[in-house]
């Protein structure tokens, strides 16, 4: 019985949480209508989690790129087909690698961060003073933030692209003796317009998951400095799961 | 009579994981007084405070603010009557910490009316000077002592020009003399504005100063609420215990 009503709880919690999300998703939504507005707002949320996010994302994706190149690189020397490196790394970056990759990266530092940020001013009272004032925190904090994630991921995600392709280069080069001419000309001629753009509409996915979820576990922080770390781990752990459970849905319904 | 009262709160309940901070708490605010309460750190003082400013809902229980009960109201509508009638200090200031001191105090002019930047600017000056600050528009919230945050606090809180003030323990930290200084701030606002406040701490020597009828916040309940000298001279004994900080009597330490 107490096992029972114990699961039921948790059942509810858990539900509870999604509806919450899904309701700061619709009053996001809602105030990104006046986003115009607050245009101050959206560019100086944009630097921060580009500034946050570039230096890993940069990291990343050349090693990505380079492991991608010895991997596949390897595999494509047995049919002596290594000009074919270059569609191999940049089809798997610009449709899968690369969006959920940097997605996972903006979450680490970026989404902490958000997290993080208005994690502590709850606790030290700021949310609730602009409440005081008037002031919808979700058109004041969130909603740039949204914008801001939605602008900015696909952007790193081509950072990445570009960067992990050329990483795959180097190796190809240094290994295979693969051309550049060969090795961009296949990639031109195998890699869809389509893909591109399905990898540009998870990016802008994943930006979304990333702030609302970054802003709805800084918006429930309570308990000190503490909380803020316990918010902030669980606003990364989220973003990962989602993350990775919606590129799933995502391709079902793209490809 | 009615017409006195500007704010009435009826058998406010509320509990946090079964802990039951406020219990049918009923108490009157006079239209321009300055009401303080008094309680020892954790009873539910800033508790109190949020659900007259409806930043929380009670588990039953009334808000009328004027004629208004305010609990049953969604964040839209309570947000109107916050922007027309409220201002709030709270416990260390609650600055942004983002924003330089003139954009803390200019935000809900900002965000909440379409005057031009010349407008906002000067009304911004204005607040600042009521409380007695002058040319730290450009500082930032981190470079400033306890006091000036209070100050600035105040301004922001001022800024709309609000018919209702609430302060939330405004010298708890401070040392006497800053804490007097904000006292004093405190009396003249009051005399400015003639807002109708609520204030409520620990501070025996604030109520002292500022307030004109003052209550005692235990175990849920307003006890003791009366006229200032006769609320001091009161054989209450809770007032007497929190008063002379007995550590023998009917409140419970811990
Ligand atoms: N948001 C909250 N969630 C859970 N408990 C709370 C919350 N806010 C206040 N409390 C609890 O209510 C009690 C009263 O808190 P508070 O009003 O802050 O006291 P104080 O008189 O010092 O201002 C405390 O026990 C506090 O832990
Ligand atoms: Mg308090």
């Amino acid at each position: 019985m107490a096992q029972n009503s114990r699961k039921a709880s948790a059942f509810d919690s858990g539900m509870q949480r999604i509806g919450e999300i899904l309701t700061l998703l619709y009053r996001t939504l809602y105030f990104s209508t006046v986003a115009h507005r607050n245009l101050k707002g959206i560019i100086q949320q944009m630097s921060e989690i580009g500034v946050e996010s570039v230096p890993m994302v940069s990291l990343m994706a050349i090693f990505t790129g380079m492991v991608m190149g010895l991997q596949a690189g390897h595999e494509l020397l047995k049919f002596q087909a290594q000009e074919f490196l270059g569609v191999g790394v940049a089809a798997t970056l610009v449709r899968e690698l690369g969006p959920v990759l940097t997605g996972l990266i903006v979450a680490g530092r970026a989404g902490a961060a958000m997290t993080a940020e208005i994690g502590t001013m709850q606790v030290s009272e700021e949310v609730d003073a602009l409440r005081s004032m008037a002031i919808d925190p979700v058109k004041y904090l969130v909603m740039p933030r949204f914008i801001a994630a939605m602008i900015v991921m696909p952007l790193l995600t081509i950072l990445t692209d570009v960067i992990g392709i050329g990483g795959g280069f180097l190796i190809g080069r240094a290994q295979l003796g693969v051309r550049l001419s060969a090795y961009v000309g296949h990639m031109v001629d195998f890699v869809t317009l389509k893909d591109i753009s399905n990898g540009i509409i998870k990016s802008v996915i994943f930006g979304g998951i990333i702030a609302i979820i970054g802003c709805y576990q800084g918006l429930k922080t309570e308990g000190g400095a503490r909380g803020v770390g316990k918010a902030t781990t669980l606003s990364v752990v989220d973003s990962f799961i989602l993350i990775l459970i919606s590129d799933y849905f995502i391709t079902h319904i793209l490809y | 009579m009615e017409s006195e009262i500007s704010i009435r709160v009826k058998k406010l309940t509320k509990s946090f994981n079964g802990n039951k901070v406020l219990d049918n708490l009923d108490i009157e605010i006079r239209k321009g007084e300055t009401l303080g309460i008094l309680g020892k750190s954790g009873i539910g003082k800033s508790v109190f405070l949020k659900h007259i400013i409806g930043l929380m809902k009670p588990d039953s229980g009334e808000v009328y603010i004027g004629a208004i009960d305010i609990v049953p109201l969604p964040e839209t509508e309570i947000s109107i009557i916050r922007r027309m009638l409220f201002g709030m200090l709270f416990q260390t200031g609650a600055l942004l910490n983002s924003l330089s001191v003139g954009e803390n105090v200019a935000l809900p002019l900002r965000e909440g009316t379409g005057l031009t930047d010349a407008k906002i600017n000067n009304k911004v000056k204005e607040k600042l000077e009521l409380v007695g600050l002058k040319d730290i528009e450009d500082q930032m919230p981190d470079s400033l002592s306890g006091g000036m945050r209070r100050r600035v606090g105040l301004a922001r809180a001022l800024v709309m020009d609000p018919k209702i003030i609430l302060y939330d323990e405004p010298t708890s930290g401070l040392d006497p003399i800053i804490a007097n200084s904000i006292n004093y701030m405190i009396l003249e606002v009051k005399k400015v504005t003639g807002a109708t406040s609520i204030v409520v701490t620990h501070d025996l020597n604030c109520m002292n100063i500022i307030a004109d009828r003052v209550g005692l916040l235990y175990d849920g309940k307003i006890m003791a609420l009366d006229e200032k000298e006769k609320f001091l001279n009161s054989k209450n004994p809770y007032v007497q215990q929190f008063i002379h900080g007995k550590i023998e009597g009917p409140i419970k330490i811990g």
